[in-house]
């Protein structure tokens, strides 16, 4: 087993291992994510990894975009605080629709 | 501080403050705070994606003890979440970067709904010495182990 370290402001675990795995087929074990904002990332890799696989995963990792969450979809584990205006949407529509957000999940919770 | 095969005094012989500090008291000390090491994750969660074994946390669940005896108690507690429903989830510990059996794994896969209470406790038996034990992790999915809202808490201590 490889550990790479690589350092990441914001990121989706998920994609950037399917991105690793999809660039890197059979040589990706993982990546871990240790919860603390200055700390680098793990990607995992088979032992048999070369030099230039090494390379290969440090630029998946470097143009990795995470992903836009759709509106009303909860923040997951290693996910970054997310949601993006639909098309046509305009600032005060999508303050609507995350106020109704909110209001939904307070309801849920107990606290409205 | 270490501990220091105490002498063996004869007949006759006068017990010397030097000998009272080496053998009693450093060793009375060591006995209470020495055998054993902690850490419980109070912020900040862990997520990994891995397939196959790895440290969960390389730096902070990692603890090398320097034992006199032959057998280490270890013991694990916190809680997991999965990020999809049908993830598998499997820990254990590595001796020396050699991992153990499973310690704890789910009967079947987790549901994303639900978060997981693990824990698990196992005695090693080791060579006396300096030893190093590690908490791994591994899953088929999206896993992570939460470290703020609970406790991730993790001892070693040395027993005998």
């Amino acid at each position: 087993m490889k550990e790479l370290h690589v350092s990441l402001a914001e990121f989706d675990i998920i994609a950037l291992t399917s991105e690793l795995r999809a660039a890197l087929p059979g040589k990706i074990t993982g990546v871990s994510d240790y919860g603390e904002p200055d700390r680098p990332l793990s990607i995992w890799l088979d032992d048999t990894v070369a030099e230039s696989d090494l390379a290969t995963a440090r630029d998946v990792a470097a143009n990795h975009v995470p992903p836009a969450q759709p509106v009303g979809q909860v923040d997951q584990p290693g996910q970054t605080a997310g949601g993006t205006a639909e098309p046509g949407q305009t600032t005060d529509d999508r303050i609507t629709a995350l106020e109704l957000e909110v209001t939904e999940i307070k309801k849920k919770l107990g606290l409205q | 501080m270490a501990w220091t095969t105490p002498n063996t005094p004869a007949v006759g012989d006068v017990l010397s403050a030097s000998n009272y500090a080496t053998y009693i008291r450093d060793n009375l000390n060591w006995l209470l705070t020495g055998r054993g090491l902690i850490y419980s994750r109070s912020t900040g969660n862990y997520t990994t994606t891995s397939a196959v074994y790895v440290d969960v946390d390389g730096t902070n669940f990692s603890f090398t003890l320097t034992n006199v005896g032959t057998k280490v108690f270890v013991s694990f507690n916190g809680f997991l979440q999965p990020a999809a429903n049908g993830t598998t989830a499997n820990l254990t510990v590595s001796l020396d970067g050699v991992d153990q059996p499973d310690l704890w794994f789910y009967w079947t896969t987790l549901n994303i709904s639900t978060n997981y209470q693990v824990c698990f406790s196992t005695v090693l038996t080791v060579t006396p010495g300096s030893h190093t034990i590690k908490l791994r992790w591994k899953t088929n999915g999206t896993l992570t182990l939460i470290g703020g809202t609970y406790l991730a808490t993790m001892a070693v201590m040395e027993i005998g």
